[in-house]
């Protein structure tokens, strides 16, 4: 408070000259009497002669006086725009020159680097220099960073409109050639930085940097990288550069399709725990889904880590002749298979009978037949049992073989290749040659890029591919002296995968080594993938890229492929943007936690520059405040003139000048306080029939569209159903007392706001005390299939912190399609639901979804600004439907309730 | 300027209904229970009957009840008389006053009250005219509309002229208005009344302000019509230090008016607008039953 005057600065100050004239409007306001009123009366004739004791003062008393000059000094102090905090403006003519990081750390301070660039050009505009931008990132598909300018400061704030944090790092080489090539006059240089040094720590001494502008500790960016382990849970790490003095929670959530949370936790930074490892222990159904990793909030590129689809756990069945789905430790084949997959996969160890009749070894009815299935050693079978193998391989199955002494008879059925009869022993007493190695993995094999151990993978044993043609391109590993080891062939939409050596170590070491795993994993992940299994030049092409906010997008011309073999050691640049890339059976995550190396700052800043940290202060304008003050005087002012002149009692004054003062103070705090009153009268009502009641989005066009869709909804629902919802009402989740509405409606704005704890208090026991709410994205002209839409972050955000069940889409026998109509086309015309409702598994409500999301702006269909007739009547029926399920649950889905129901329709 | 005098009558003439409802509704109230004279008469309702009298005419009897018994009865009629009641409304710009808007005017209020006294003397089997006009008194719904469209439609001087004052002789008088002018020249102009009837109401009706002169303050007291002769524009500075002495004149006025009609044998009563009509009917309707006006005029039948 001290500095309170202190840092007022006035922008016009010559206007205060005007003070000046203060005096000599005292002096005429002071001659200047009120004017007496006019009163028609017809009595007047009485009147006649009658002289008033005394007179009034006709002059203007000193108060009012005193009144007005205070309002003329008001408005000639306003016009001097009286500025708090401002900023310390070098009013020097220098130009002035921007630098602004943009890689992929910058998505995390992007606000604070866009408002202390707004800042700068606010003073640039005063003084009227000339403004530069640079960025320290190339732009996509380049190899520069761009540069703008010279321009003026209007153009200038055009230009940082259009720039966006970009998911790759900085070139700091490249942007000292920019700069040297572009800019030689001298000017003000200041570097709008996200306080990561990302490459020559002397860039300012080279370019020349007068100012650098870094955001505080707790700012500074954040990191997500994967952590390496070999169980079967999901390992992270978040890190931060700087040793914090506060501890800072970080929230880490685990997305999946569609950008739906299906596990959060909230780990603490701080001094100590830096970096932070976080272990999501997902349940199998939930894992398969893991899409993403991401840090809550805008992390950006550096923040979201793209999952591997090598994570997806698949059910894979293990064939044992004998079916006790006990393995002798160290002997039987499925025992080093297991152990290999445990982590990775759900095994079933079974017999095939079992397998293919969709059992598992205690005899438990499993969902599917498995997607893969591995048989180690298995010679004949019964020819049904092969029909049904040979028919699931045909339908889309994985049959991966391993060769074995059962083996040795010369199979050809269900092998990729043709075998010749007998094995290949290489180490026997009788052999001439000695045991050979596993080197040649083709480029184009599936395979190609897992690492082979460095001492070598001997092969002891074999079964030998009988020489056919077109069995080079099957191979996809082979011995050095090139007989094929591991060969594919595909069966229509299958695909067999035959091992032409042992699961055992007894014929190769290939079951003790790390490649024994991976190969298995690699060969696994093919599963359900069709396609050609050999890419000619091995250039894994973008599938999808990552922007800077760590959205994903389709790629554009100016993202290139990437060699198979040279992937492992690619770097993240403006070419090769974070994403996944592949082909038709590979897929390979680019993501920056695991490419970016050690973050460092900058610490050893020149003297030449002048460092400091972001200020949350921005410099607020006085001058509608000053208005504001000098327009409520005058209406003061008013008042009094008004009671003097006898027009008012002097109740009569009180009485408007309160009612003035009321609609005054209404009209500055409408918007902040509106929802406060919900009094007990009200609770009392809302209490006594239904509401249907909506979330005030602060967005006063959102507010009215969702009003005017309810009331016509409430409409409905009084002409067609025995609902008759007496009002619409919008609410403040902060305040309001939620518990009289059964159903809450909540359009989202564009503008994510996260919510309050009280909020999330209030909404959290609203939703576990059977509340049900529809949350409308209405976002769904911009939401491509299956992926979120612009307001999908809004959505993230609204929803942190609420422990809301995993949804689903919602199934076409939902019971939300039959509580009052029979809803069969709730999809859109692609055939999409888009309504997401709670797994009805996962929810302790009786099955009940407490929460449904959808994208389609029902406010607006409800109300007829959108879709046409039969979208808005479908609409109008979703929307009974909807208000019966909050009213009614599952009832229509209910069987008790079933004899009832059948008497009432008169059977 | 003939457009607004068209205008203007067409939207007096709207008000009419609803004056006349209102005035309807009062004089209901009033009339409830007590409709008939209750007195033999030359009507052509039954009465009673009456024992007959060697002065009765022969055609009165009543056969029918004669056979009855042993005496012979005659069939009395009720007692009509058609009396005129001739109104009289000020109309000028004085009584378009009203101190609060939620006040009816004076002349609103002249208007209701007159219409309502209309009603209640057909009802009782009078004419009724308006004073100022030509034309002919009646009994019917017509003669009533005819006087509402003059009383509300027919500009007056502050008093009623001195052409107006031939009325039918023994009919009744009311005069509505302020009578804010001085007594002397009220009682020179009601003089030739006085010669044609003795039957004069005076029906003063004064807005509450004027009696209480509620202002405060500085201000400029005016007539309302600015053109007329008689108008004042007084500058007051201190309006609350004069207001005892202006309703000592006021009272001090009323006093001698109603003195005048004292002395006179007038009728008089006084209605502030901010009382129902009806209240100050009813009084002014008591008075009128005390002093029958049909005794005075001539009641044979008695």
């Amino acid at each position: 408070m001290m500095g309170l005057l202190g840092n007022i600065a006035f922008l016009n100050p010559w206007i205060l000259g005007g003070l000046l004239l203060l005096p000599a409007l005292w002096f005429l306001l002071r001659i200047t009497p009120p004017s007496p009123k006019l009163i028609v009366f017809p009595a007047t004739r009485f009147l006649e002669g009658l002289t008033p004791e005394r007179v009034t003062a006709a002059k203007t008393p000193w108060w009012i006086l005193l009144l007005r000059i205070l309002i003329i000094a008001l408005i000639i102090t306003a016009l001097a725009e009286p500025v708090l905090n401002p900023v310390d403006a070098q009013r020097s003519k220098k130009d002035i020159h921007l630098v602004i990081d943009n890689s992929w750390a910058s998505a995390q301070t992007w606000d604070l680097q866009m408002q202390e660039a707004q800042r700068l050009l606010d003073i640039a505009s005063r003084s009227r220099s000339t403004v530069r931008i640079f960025t320290t990132a190339p732009e996509p598909g380049k190899d520069k960073p761009s540069h703008h300018g010279p321009m003026t400061v209007t153009q200038a704030e055009a230009v940082m409109k259009g720039l966006m944090p970009l998911p790759w790092p900085a070139d700091y080489q490249a942007l000292t050639e920019v700069i040297n090539d572009n800019a030689i006059e001298d000017a003000h240089r200041i570097w709008i930085g996200h306080g990561l040094r990302e490459g020559d720590k002397n860039i300012f001494r080279t370019v020349n940097i007068n100012e650098y502008v870094q955001p505080a500790d707790e700012r500074l960016p954040l990191i997500l990288r994967h952590k390496e382990t070999f169980d079967r849970t999901l390992d992270v790490q978040v890190s931060m550069v700087a040793s914090l003095k506060k501890a800072l929670p970080v929230t880490v959530g685990v997305n999946g399709d569609g950008g739906r949370i299906l596990d959060l936790q909230t780990v603490t930074l701080d001094a100590d725990n830096n970096p932070v490892p976080i272990t999501f222990d997902l349940p199998d159904h939930l894992y398969n889904q893991a899409r993403q990793i991401r840090i809550a909030g805008d992390k950006g590129a550096g923040g979201t880590l793209i999952l591997d689809s090598n994570t997806k756990r698949m059910d894979v069945a293990i064939v044992t002749p004998s079916g006790d789905g006990d393995s002798t430790p160290l002997i039987d084949d499925s025992y080093y298979l297991e152990r290999a997959l445990a982590p990775y996969s759900n095994l079933n160890v079974a017999m095939l009978s079992d397998i293919l009749a969709g059992r598992d070894a205690e005899g438990n009815q499993t969902e599917n037949l498995p997607p893969v299935i591995i048989m180690p050693d298995i010679g004949t079978l019964p020819a049904t049992q092969l029909n049904d193998l040979e028919q699931w391989v045909r339908d889309g199955g994985l049959l991966l073989r391993f060769a074995g002494p059962r083996m040795m008879d010369g199979q050809n059925f269900l092998t990729p290749v043709p075998l010749i009869k007998g094995g290949r022993a290489l180490d026997g007493d009788m052999t001439w040659e000695n045991p050979l190695q596993l080197t040649d993995i083709p480029d184009a094999s599936p395979l190609s890029g897992i690492p082979l151990p460095e001492e070598g993978l001997t092969i002891r044993r074999q079964l030998l591919a009988a020489p056919t043609t077109g069995l080079s391109e099957k191979s996809w590993a082979n011995l050095e002296d090139g007989t094929p080891l591991i060969t594919a062939d595909r069966l229509e939409k299958g695909l067999i995968v035959m091992v032409h050596t042992a699961a055992t170590p007894t014929w190769s070491d290939l079951p003790l080594s790390g490649f024994f795993v991976q190969m298995l994993r690699r060969v696994i992940s093919l599963s359900g993938r069709e396609g050609n299994l050999q890419t000619a030049t091995g250039l894994l092409q973008p599938l999808a890229i990552m922007d800077g906010c760590g959205v994903l997008h389709q790629p554009d011309s100016s993202v290139r492929p990437i060699r198979a073999e040279e992937f492992n050691d690619i770097k993240i640049s403006s070419i090769h943007p974070p994403g996944i890339y592949g082909t038709g059976y590979l897929q390979k995550i680019l993501n920056v936690g695991d490419r970016i190396g050690t973050l460092q700052r900058f610490t050893d800043i020149p003297v030449t520059t002048q460092s400091r940290v972001y200020q949350m202060q921005a410099e607020t304008n006085l001058m509608p405040y000053a208005l504001l003050a000098a327009f409520i005087l005058f209406l003061i002012d008013w008042l009094v003139m008004l009671a003097i002149q006898g027009r008012l009692s002097l109740g009569r004054a009180l009485r408007y000048a309160s009612r003035t003062a009321i609609i005054v103070l209404l009209m500055m705090t409408l918007e902040a306080h509106s929802a406060q009153a919900q009094g007990k009268d009200e609770s009392i009502s809302f209490a006594g029939s239904i509401h249907m009641a909506y979330v005030k989005s602060g967005d006063s066009t959102i507010d009215a569209r969702a009003r005017n869709g309810l009331t016509e909804l409430a409409q409905t629902l009084r002409g067609r159903t025995s609902v008759e919802p007496s009002g619409v009402i919008g609410i403040d989740i902060e305040t309001d007392e939620l518990a009289f509405f059964p159903m809450i409606y909540w359009p989202l704005t564009s503008t994510p706001r996260p919510l309050s704890a009280k909020a999330q208090e209030n909404l959290q026991y609203y939703l576990d005390h059977g509340g049900t709410i529809l949350i409308d994205t209405r976002d769904r002209a911009s939401s491509l299939a299956n992926q979120g839409g612009r307001n999908s972050e809004s959505l993230r955000i609204a929803m942190q912190g609420l422990n809301i069940p995993p949804l689903k889409q919602m199934p076409k026998d939902h019971v939300l399609t039959k509580t009052f109509y029979l809803l069969t086309d709730l999809h859109d015309p692609l055939g999409n639901s888009t309504v997401w409702v709670e797994e009805q598994s996962a929810t302790g409500r009786d099955g009940v979804s407490s929460v449904i999301i959808d994208n389609r702006d029902w406010a607006g269909i409800w109300s007829g600004l959108n879709g046409t007739a039969r979208q808005q009547e479908l609409a109008q029926r979703f929307g009974v439907n909807l208000m019966l399920y909050a009213l009614t649950g599952n009832y229509k889905s209910d069987q008790v309730h079933l004899p009832f129901i059948l008497e009432r329709l008169g059977q | 300027m003939i457009f607004s005098l068209r205008q203007k009558a067409a939207e007096e003439a709207q008000r009419l209904p609803d004056l006349l409802l209102k005035a309807d509704r009062i004089a209901t109230s009033i009339l409830s229970g007590e409709h008939n004279q209750r007195r033999s008469g030359s009507g052509e309702k039954f009465w009673q009957y009456r024992e007959y009298d060697p002065s009765d005419r022969p055609q009165d009897i009543d056969w029918r009840q004669t056979a009855k018994g042993d005496r012979v009865f005659i069939r009395q009629k009720e007692w009509q008389t058609t009396q005129t009641a001739l109104f009289w409304c000020q109309n000028n710009s004085a009584m378009d006053y009203h101190s609060d808007k939620d006040l009816p005017t004076k002349h609103e209020n002249a208007v209701v009250m007159a219409l309502a006294l209309s009603i209640l003397a057909t009802n009782t089997g009078e004419q009724v005219a308006a004073l100022n006009s030509s034309d002919m008194p009646g009994r019917q719904d017509t003669a009533l509309e005819k006087l509402a469209r003059h009383v509300t439609a027919h500009k007056t001087d502050n008093l009623p002229a001195m052409a107006d004052m031939h009325p039918a002789k023994h009919s009744t008088i009311f005069l509505l208005g302020d009578f804010l002018a001085p007594v002397d020249i009220i009682k020179d102009r009601l003089k030739n009344l006085k010669e044609r009837t003795e039957n004069i109401v005076l029906i003063q009706i004064l807005d509450p302000a004027e009696l209480t002169l509620p202002f405060d303050g500085r201000g400029i007291f005016r007539t309302p019509d600015i053109s007329a002769a008689h108008s004042h524009e007084y500058l007051i500075e201190n309006i609350e230090t004069i207001r005892s002495a202006y309703r000592d004149r006021i009272d001090g006025h009323n006093a001698a008016l109603s003195e005048l009609c004292r002395k006179q044998g007038w009728h008089y009563i006084r209605h502030t607008t901010d009382i129902p009509v009806s209240e100050s009917l009813q009084s002014l309707w008591v008075i009128m039953r005390s002093h029958s006006v049909h005794n005075r005029a001539g009641g044979n039948a008695r």
